[in-house]
C-alpha cells in the first residue's frame, strides 16, 4: 500500500459566467506517492469541487491536452509527479493564452498559426499510387524525425518570452513543424512556406531564449528548428541555397 | 476564423517570470549583454579615434584604460563578452547541425569541437597579437 499524504494545491479559477477576474482556490488532496498533478486535479473534480474545469485525455504524455503552469513552469500535468513539487503546488492555465475557464485556455490563435506553415507534405505533382511510394533513406528520416515528435501541447508557447510580448509571433511548435516538412525529402513546399517563416511574424522574432526547448516534453527542440530556419532561409535569400518547390 | 463569443481572460505572462526562474534570468542577462557589446564597440571606436587624432590623444586613451576605473570597466566588459560568447557557443552550436541543400547535417560532436576550438584559437590569436609577441 502506497503512503498517502495531504498535499495543498492552489488552483487558478475563472468562471466567466460569475467571475469578473481570476482568483485562487486552495484544496487539500490526499495524494498517494505515485500521483501526478493530473491525478490530483481529477480527484478535486470528482470528490471535492465538480465546478473545476481542466483538459486532459490520454494520461500518458502523448495527447498534449493537459499542459498547464505547474509552480510557474509549463508542464504536462500527467507527468508532473506531486512528490517532486514544492508545496503549495500552484496550478494555472498555460501562460500566453487567453483563459476560457479555470485551467482551460483558448487555442484558436495557435491553430491558425499552425495552419499558416502548411504542416503537411506538398508535392508539385502527386505521384499516382501505381507508380509506388516515395522512398526515403534513414538519413533523410533523421533530418526531420526529431521535429515530427511534437504533440502540440503548447508548453513551448507558454514558455516563450517573445510570445509574451509579441502575440502574433508564429511561435515555436508551428515553426518546428514547418521546418520539419521543409527538411522532409518528399516535400516540395519550401517555397510556399518561405514567406510565412521569414515574414514579420516569422523566425526573426525569435531571440533564442531556448525556453521552448527546455520545457518541451518530447525533446523536439523547437529553438534549434527556428534558428536553423534562420540559417537556411538567409542562405536562400542570398540565393546560395535553392528553395525546393520554387 | 470567426472571433470567439466566449468571454475570456486575456493572455498573461508567467507570474514573476524573470525573478522566479533561473533559466529566464540567464536569458535576460544574455540579452543584456547587447549593452556590453555596444560598450566594447564604443571603447574600440574611441581608441581608433584617439589613434587618428594625435600621439597625445592615444597616450591619453591608454592612460584612461590603465587607470583603476578603466581597468574595472574593461574587466566588466570582458566578463560580459565572455558570458555572451559561452552561452552563444552552448545554445548556438545546434544551429549548424542542419542539412544545407546537398550537404548532409554535420554531427553535433564535430560542431561542438569546431565551435570551441575556433573560440579558443581566435582568443589566443588575439592575445598573442595584442601582446606584441608577433608584430
Amino acid at each position: 500500500m502506497l503512503e498517502t499524504r495531504l498535499v495543498k494545491f492552489e488552483i487558478f479559477r475563472f468562471r466567466p459566467e460569475q467571475d469578473e477576474g481570476e482568483s485562487w482556490q486552495t484544496y487539500e488532496v490526499p495524494c498517494p506517492e505515485d500521483w501526478v498533478v493530473l491525478d490530483a486535479l481529477n480527484y478535486i473534480k470528482d470528490e471535492i469541487d465538480p465546478t473545476l474545469s481542466h483538459r486532459w485525455s490520454c494520461r500518458m504524455g502523448v495527447c498534449g491536452s493537459c499542459g498547464m503552469m505547474v509552480n510557474g513552469t509549463p508542464d504536462l500535468t500527467c507527468k508532473a509527479f506531486v512528490r517532486e513539487l514544492a508545496e503549495p503546488i500552484r496550478v494555472a492555465p498555460l501562460a500566453n493564452f487567453p483563459v476560457v475557464r479555470d485551467l482551460v485556455v483558448e487555442l484558436d490563435s495557435f491553430m491558425t498559426k499552425l495552419k499558416s506553415v502548411k504542416p503537411w507534405i506538398i508535392r508539385k505533382v502527386e505521384k499516382d499510387v501505381e507508380h509506388g511510394e516515395y522512398l526515403q533513406s534513414p538519413d533523410d528520416l533523421e533530418n526531420f524525425k526529431q521535429f515530427s515528435m511534437c504533440i502540440n501541447c503548447c508548453l513551448c508557447y507558454a514558455a516563450c518570452p517573445v510570445l509574451a510580448h509579441e502575440p502574433d509571433f508564429i511561435g515555436p511548435a508551428a515553426i518546428a513543424l514547418g521546418f520539419r516538412y521543409n527538411q522532409d525529402s518528399r516535400d516540395e513546399g519550401e517555397a510556399e512556406r518561405y514567406d510565412v517563416l521569414t515574414g514579420p511574424d516569422g523566425v526573426w522574432h525569435c531571440s533564442y531564449a531556448n525556453e521552448c526547448s527546455e520545457v518541451c516534453p518530447k525533446h523536439v527542440d523547437p529553438a534549434a528548428a527556428i534558428n536553423r530556419s534562420k540559417l537556411v532561409t538567409a542562405l536562400q535569400w542570398v540565393k546560395i541555397l535553392p528553395k525546393r518547390g520554387a | 476564423m470567426a472571433a470567439s463569443s466566449t468571454r475570456t481572460l486575456p493572455a498573461r505572462m508567467p507570474d514573476g517570470w524573470w525573478r522566479e526562474h533561473p533559466r529566464y534570468r540567464t536569458y535576460v542577462l544574455f540579452a543584456a549583454t547587447g549593452f556590453v557589446l555596444i560598450g566594447v564597440n564604443l571603447l574600440l571606436l574611441a581608441g581608433v579615434a584617439a589613434l587618428s587624432t594625435s600621439v597625445a590623444a592615444w597616450q591619453g586613451y591608454l592612460e584612461v584604460l590603465g587607470s583603476l576605473p578603466g581597468l574595472v570597466g574593461v574587466a566588466a566588459l570582458l566578463i560580459g563578452t565572455l558570458f555572451f560568447a559561452l552561452r552563444w557557443l552552448r545554445v548556438g552550436a545546434k544551429i549548424p547541425a542542419v542539412r544545407l541543400g546537398p550537404l548532409p547535417a554535420a554531427s553535433m560532436g564535430l560542431i561542438l569541437v569546431v565551435h570551441y576550438a575556433g573560440f579558443v584559437t581566435l582568443t589566443l590569436l588575439i592575445v598573442v597579437l595584442l601582446s606584441g609577441l608577433v608584430i
